[in-house]
Protein backbone atom coordinates (compact mmCIF):
# COMPACT_ATOMS: atom_id res chain seq x y z
CA UNK A 1 0.00 0.00 0.00
CA UNK A 2 1.27 3.21 -0.95
CA UNK A 3 0.61 6.87 -0.07
CA UNK A 4 -0.82 7.66 -2.82
CA UNK A 5 -3.97 4.86 -1.96
CA UNK A 6 -4.41 6.30 1.18
CA UNK A 7 -5.12 9.37 -0.24
CA UNK A 8 -7.67 7.95 -2.87
CA UNK A 9 -9.60 6.26 0.20
CA UNK A 10 -9.27 8.99 2.07
CA UNK A 11 -11.33 10.87 -0.95
CA UNK A 12 -13.76 8.72 -1.64
CA UNK A 13 -14.63 8.56 1.83
CA UNK A 14 -15.34 12.14 1.72
CA UNK A 15 -17.06 12.33 -1.32
CA UNK A 16 -19.36 9.45 -0.37
CA UNK A 17 -20.23 11.15 2.76
CA UNK A 18 -20.92 14.39 0.88
CA UNK A 19 -22.96 12.83 -1.96
CA UNK A 20 -25.10 10.94 1.20
CA UNK A 21 -25.52 14.64 2.49
CA UNK A 22 -26.19 16.49 -0.77
CA UNK A 23 -28.87 13.97 -2.13
CA UNK A 24 -32.11 15.60 -2.38
CA UNK A 25 -34.57 14.06 -0.53
CA UNK A 26 -37.33 12.54 -2.07
CA UNK A 27 -40.35 14.46 -1.17
CA UNK A 28 -43.39 12.69 -1.99
CA UNK A 29 -47.05 14.81 -2.38
CA UNK A 30 -49.07 14.35 0.90
CA UNK A 31 -51.74 11.25 -0.47
CA UNK A 32 -49.78 10.40 -3.45
CA UNK A 33 -50.43 6.60 -2.65
CA UNK A 34 -54.09 6.80 -2.34
CA UNK A 35 -54.22 9.43 -5.25
CA UNK A 36 -52.42 7.10 -7.68
CA UNK A 37 -54.64 4.08 -6.35
CA UNK A 38 -57.81 6.53 -7.56
CA UNK A 39 -56.02 7.07 -10.71
CA UNK A 40 -55.98 3.11 -11.36
CA UNK A 41 -59.19 2.82 -10.72
CA UNK A 42 -60.61 6.09 -12.20
CA UNK A 43 -58.54 4.50 -15.52
CA UNK A 44 -60.24 1.10 -15.33
CA UNK A 45 -63.44 2.26 -14.61
CA UNK A 46 -63.48 4.38 -17.63
CA UNK A 47 -65.60 3.71 -20.58
CA UNK A 48 -63.48 2.02 -23.83
CA UNK A 49 -63.67 5.28 -26.23
CA UNK A 50 -64.61 2.65 -29.07
CA UNK A 51 -66.73 -0.53 -27.61
CA UNK A 52 -66.66 -3.34 -29.33
CA UNK A 53 -70.35 -4.15 -29.35
CA UNK A 54 -71.01 -0.69 -31.82
CA UNK A 55 -67.86 -1.42 -34.01
CA UNK A 56 -70.15 -3.95 -36.19
CA UNK A 57 -72.44 -1.13 -35.99
CA UNK A 58 -70.37 1.19 -37.66
CA UNK A 59 -68.89 -1.75 -40.02
CA UNK A 60 -72.49 -1.88 -41.68
CA UNK A 61 -72.94 1.58 -42.10
CA UNK A 62 -69.99 2.09 -43.52
CA UNK A 63 -70.88 -1.03 -45.53
CA UNK A 64 -74.36 -0.20 -46.42
CA UNK A 65 -73.37 3.76 -47.20
CA UNK A 66 -71.80 2.16 -50.15
CA UNK A 67 -73.78 3.67 -53.37
CA UNK A 68 -74.81 0.30 -54.74
CA UNK A 69 -75.85 -0.84 -51.12
CA UNK A 70 -77.51 2.36 -50.50
CA UNK A 71 -79.36 2.41 -53.76
CA UNK A 72 -80.33 -1.07 -53.59
CA UNK A 73 -81.65 -1.43 -50.11
CA UNK A 74 -83.72 1.96 -51.14
CA UNK A 75 -84.83 0.22 -54.26
CA UNK A 76 -85.83 -3.10 -52.75
CA UNK A 77 -87.87 -0.96 -49.57
CA UNK A 78 -89.80 0.94 -52.24
CA UNK A 79 -90.99 -2.11 -54.22
CA UNK A 80 -91.87 -3.98 -50.68
CA UNK A 81 -94.51 -0.58 -50.15
CA UNK A 82 -95.29 -0.57 -53.40
CA UNK A 83 -96.39 -4.45 -53.19
CA UNK A 84 -97.86 -4.02 -49.81
CA UNK A 85 -99.37 -0.81 -51.10
CA UNK A 86 -101.40 -2.65 -54.14
CA UNK A 87 -102.18 -5.96 -52.39
CA UNK A 88 -103.87 -3.77 -49.55
CA UNK A 89 -105.64 -1.31 -52.24
CA UNK A 90 -106.65 -4.11 -54.36
CA UNK A 91 -108.58 -5.76 -51.44
CA UNK A 92 -110.04 -2.24 -50.71
CA UNK A 93 -111.17 -2.27 -53.96
CA UNK A 94 -112.90 -5.48 -54.06
CA UNK A 95 -114.65 -5.13 -51.08
CA UNK A 96 -116.15 -2.08 -52.45
CA UNK A 97 -117.32 -3.30 -55.54
CA UNK A 98 -118.69 -6.32 -53.52
CA UNK A 99 -120.35 -4.14 -51.44
CA UNK A 100 -121.61 -2.72 -54.73
CA UNK A 101 -123.03 -5.35 -56.51
CA UNK A 102 -124.41 -6.61 -52.99
CA UNK A 103 -126.60 -3.67 -52.84
CA UNK A 104 -127.55 -3.69 -56.46
CA UNK A 105 -128.81 -7.24 -56.08
CA UNK A 106 -129.22 -7.87 -53.19
CA UNK A 107 -130.02 -4.85 -50.88
CA UNK A 108 -132.05 -6.08 -48.05
CA UNK A 109 -129.28 -8.35 -47.19
CA UNK A 110 -127.03 -5.32 -46.22
CA UNK A 111 -128.83 -4.23 -43.24
CA UNK B 1 -69.60 7.11 -31.38
CA UNK B 2 -72.70 9.20 -32.45
CA UNK B 3 -71.79 9.18 -35.80
CA UNK B 4 -73.03 5.45 -37.04
CA UNK B 5 -76.08 5.74 -34.95
CA UNK B 6 -77.04 9.23 -36.80
CA UNK B 7 -76.50 8.19 -40.07
CA UNK B 8 -78.31 5.09 -39.43
CA UNK B 9 -81.21 7.14 -38.37
CA UNK B 10 -80.93 8.87 -41.47
CA UNK B 11 -80.95 5.84 -43.35
CA UNK B 12 -83.91 4.38 -41.92
CA UNK B 13 -85.74 7.66 -42.20
CA UNK B 14 -85.09 7.65 -45.92
CA UNK B 15 -86.11 3.51 -45.61
CA UNK B 16 -88.96 4.23 -44.18
CA UNK B 17 -89.54 7.25 -46.78
CA UNK B 18 -89.24 4.74 -49.59
CA UNK B 19 -91.48 1.88 -48.21
CA UNK B 20 -94.49 4.27 -47.14
CA UNK B 21 -94.10 6.63 -50.37
CA UNK B 22 -94.06 3.65 -52.92
CA UNK B 23 -97.22 2.21 -50.99
CA UNK B 24 -99.28 5.34 -50.84
CA UNK B 25 -98.29 6.02 -54.78
CA UNK B 26 -99.44 2.00 -55.61
CA UNK B 27 -102.46 2.49 -53.52
CA UNK B 28 -103.63 5.74 -55.00
CA UNK B 29 -102.89 4.47 -58.81
CA UNK B 30 -105.12 0.99 -57.81
CA UNK B 31 -107.63 3.40 -57.08
CA UNK B 32 -107.62 5.13 -59.69
CA UNK B 33 -107.52 2.62 -62.58
CA UNK B 34 -108.59 -0.54 -61.15
CA UNK B 35 -112.41 0.15 -59.73
CA UNK B 36 -115.66 1.58 -62.29
CA UNK B 37 -116.71 3.03 -59.58
CA UNK B 38 -120.22 3.52 -61.43
CA UNK B 39 -120.59 -0.10 -62.73
CA UNK B 40 -122.53 -2.63 -60.13
CA UNK B 41 -121.21 -5.25 -61.46
CA UNK B 42 -117.24 -4.59 -61.60
CA UNK B 43 -116.89 -7.30 -58.48
CA UNK B 44 -117.44 -10.18 -60.72
CA UNK B 45 -114.98 -8.92 -62.91
CA UNK B 46 -112.47 -8.43 -60.88
CA UNK B 47 -113.44 -11.63 -58.26
CA UNK B 48 -113.92 -13.95 -61.27
CA UNK B 49 -112.15 -12.45 -63.97
CA UNK B 50 -114.88 -12.68 -66.61
CA UNK B 51 -114.52 -11.86 -69.73
CA UNK B 52 -115.83 -9.23 -72.07
CA UNK B 53 -117.98 -11.44 -73.57
CA UNK B 54 -119.51 -13.73 -70.21
CA UNK B 55 -119.54 -10.13 -68.58
CA UNK B 56 -122.20 -8.76 -71.04
CA UNK B 57 -124.05 -11.92 -70.95
CA UNK B 58 -123.89 -11.76 -66.99
CA UNK B 59 -125.42 -8.15 -67.13
CA UNK B 60 -128.12 -9.23 -69.42
CA UNK B 61 -129.32 -11.00 -66.90
CA UNK B 62 -128.45 -8.41 -64.48
CA UNK B 63 -130.48 -5.74 -65.87
CA UNK B 64 -133.31 -8.43 -66.28
CA UNK B 65 -133.28 -9.38 -62.39
CA UNK B 66 -132.99 -5.51 -61.03
CA UNK B 67 -136.91 -5.02 -62.13
CA UNK B 68 -137.87 -8.15 -60.15
CA UNK B 69 -135.71 -6.96 -57.18
CA UNK B 70 -137.31 -4.01 -57.13
CA UNK B 71 -140.71 -5.38 -57.34
CA UNK B 72 -139.99 -7.74 -54.56
CA UNK B 73 -138.95 -4.76 -52.52
CA UNK B 74 -141.68 -2.61 -52.66
CA UNK B 75 -143.90 -5.64 -51.57
CA UNK B 76 -141.74 -6.27 -49.00
CA UNK B 77 -141.57 -2.76 -47.94
CA UNK B 78 -145.80 -2.27 -48.28
CA UNK B 79 -146.15 -4.90 -45.82
CA UNK B 80 -143.63 -3.87 -43.74
CA UNK B 81 -145.73 -0.62 -43.40
CA UNK B 82 -148.85 -2.36 -43.26
CA UNK B 83 -147.03 -4.51 -40.02
CA UNK B 84 -145.96 -1.44 -38.32
CA UNK B 85 -149.44 0.30 -38.45
CA UNK B 86 -150.77 -3.17 -36.71
CA UNK B 87 -148.56 -2.79 -34.13
CA UNK B 88 -148.98 0.97 -33.44
CA UNK B 89 -152.76 0.42 -33.77
CA UNK B 90 -154.46 0.57 -30.30
CA UNK B 91 -156.88 -2.37 -31.42
CA UNK B 92 -154.52 -4.67 -33.00
CA UNK B 93 -155.42 -8.55 -32.67
CA UNK B 94 -152.41 -11.22 -32.17
CA UNK B 95 -154.14 -13.04 -35.07
CA UNK B 96 -153.82 -10.63 -37.58
CA UNK B 97 -150.52 -9.47 -36.84
CA UNK B 98 -149.42 -12.82 -37.37
CA UNK B 99 -150.70 -13.10 -40.59
CA UNK B 100 -149.19 -9.78 -41.73
CA UNK B 101 -145.60 -11.81 -40.06
CA UNK B 102 -146.49 -14.45 -42.27
CA UNK B 103 -147.45 -12.30 -45.37
CA UNK B 104 -144.08 -10.30 -45.15
CA UNK B 105 -142.03 -13.85 -44.38
CA UNK B 106 -144.21 -15.32 -47.30
CA UNK B 107 -142.77 -12.21 -49.71
CA UNK B 108 -139.10 -12.78 -48.67
CA UNK B 109 -138.83 -16.18 -49.26
CA UNK B 110 -140.51 -15.36 -52.64
CA UNK B 111 -137.61 -12.40 -52.87
CA UNK B 112 -135.23 -14.75 -51.55
CA UNK B 113 -136.33 -17.87 -54.21
CA UNK B 114 -135.56 -15.30 -57.17
CA UNK B 115 -132.45 -14.22 -56.03
CA UNK B 116 -131.36 -17.67 -55.50
CA UNK B 117 -132.89 -18.36 -59.02
CA UNK B 118 -131.03 -15.09 -60.61
CA UNK B 119 -127.64 -16.32 -58.92
CA UNK B 120 -127.93 -19.90 -60.84
CA UNK B 121 -128.39 -18.18 -64.14
CA UNK B 122 -125.34 -15.68 -63.21
CA UNK B 123 -123.48 -19.00 -62.29
CA UNK B 124 -123.96 -20.90 -65.27
CA UNK B 125 -122.40 -17.76 -67.57
CA UNK B 126 -119.28 -18.68 -65.83
CA UNK B 127 -116.56 -21.10 -66.23
CA UNK B 128 -117.70 -24.01 -64.24
CA UNK B 129 -114.92 -23.30 -61.29
CA UNK B 130 -115.67 -19.30 -60.72
CA UNK B 131 -119.34 -20.24 -61.05
CA UNK B 132 -119.35 -22.30 -58.31
CA UNK B 133 -117.37 -20.16 -56.72
CA UNK B 134 -119.50 -17.83 -57.59
CA UNK B 135 -122.84 -19.58 -56.16
CA UNK B 136 -121.37 -20.66 -52.69
CA UNK B 137 -120.09 -16.79 -52.23
CA UNK B 138 -123.34 -15.14 -52.87
CA UNK B 139 -125.58 -17.64 -50.89
CA UNK B 140 -122.98 -17.71 -47.72
CA UNK B 141 -123.09 -13.55 -48.52
CA UNK B 142 -126.99 -13.22 -48.85
CA UNK B 143 -128.77 -16.51 -46.69
CA UNK B 144 -125.68 -17.09 -44.08
CA UNK B 145 -126.56 -13.91 -41.93
CA UNK B 146 -129.07 -15.16 -40.33
CA UNK B 147 -127.92 -18.47 -40.13
CA UNK B 148 -125.20 -18.30 -37.02
CA UNK B 149 -127.49 -16.58 -35.02
CA UNK B 150 -130.22 -19.22 -35.59
CA UNK B 151 -127.72 -21.74 -35.03
CA UNK B 152 -126.94 -20.65 -31.79
CA UNK B 153 -129.96 -19.77 -30.77
CA UNK B 154 -131.25 -23.67 -31.31
CA UNK B 155 -131.55 -26.30 -28.60
CA UNK B 156 -128.84 -27.98 -30.26
CA UNK B 157 -126.34 -25.49 -29.73
CA UNK B 158 -123.84 -26.04 -27.28
CA UNK B 159 -124.19 -22.29 -26.01
CA UNK B 160 -127.94 -21.39 -26.77
CA UNK B 161 -127.67 -18.34 -24.63
CA UNK B 162 -130.35 -18.60 -22.45
CA UNK B 163 -132.88 -20.59 -24.69
CA UNK B 164 -132.79 -23.85 -22.67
Amino acid sequence: MTMNDDTHEMGDERLRSLLLEARPASQLPPRFQESVWRRLEKEDAAPITKPPSLGWLQRWTERLLLPRFALAGLALLLVAGGLTGFISSADMVKQQAQERYLSAVAPNTLH
Amino acid sequence: MRRPLLILGVMLLAGAAAFFGGQRLVAYWCAKHMARPTDDLDWLRLEFRLNDAELAHVRQLHDGYLPKCREFCERIDARNRELQALLVSPTNAPATVEQKLIEVGTVRAQCQAAMLQHFREVSQVMPPEQGQRYLVEMQRLTLGFHEQIERTMSPAATDPHGHR
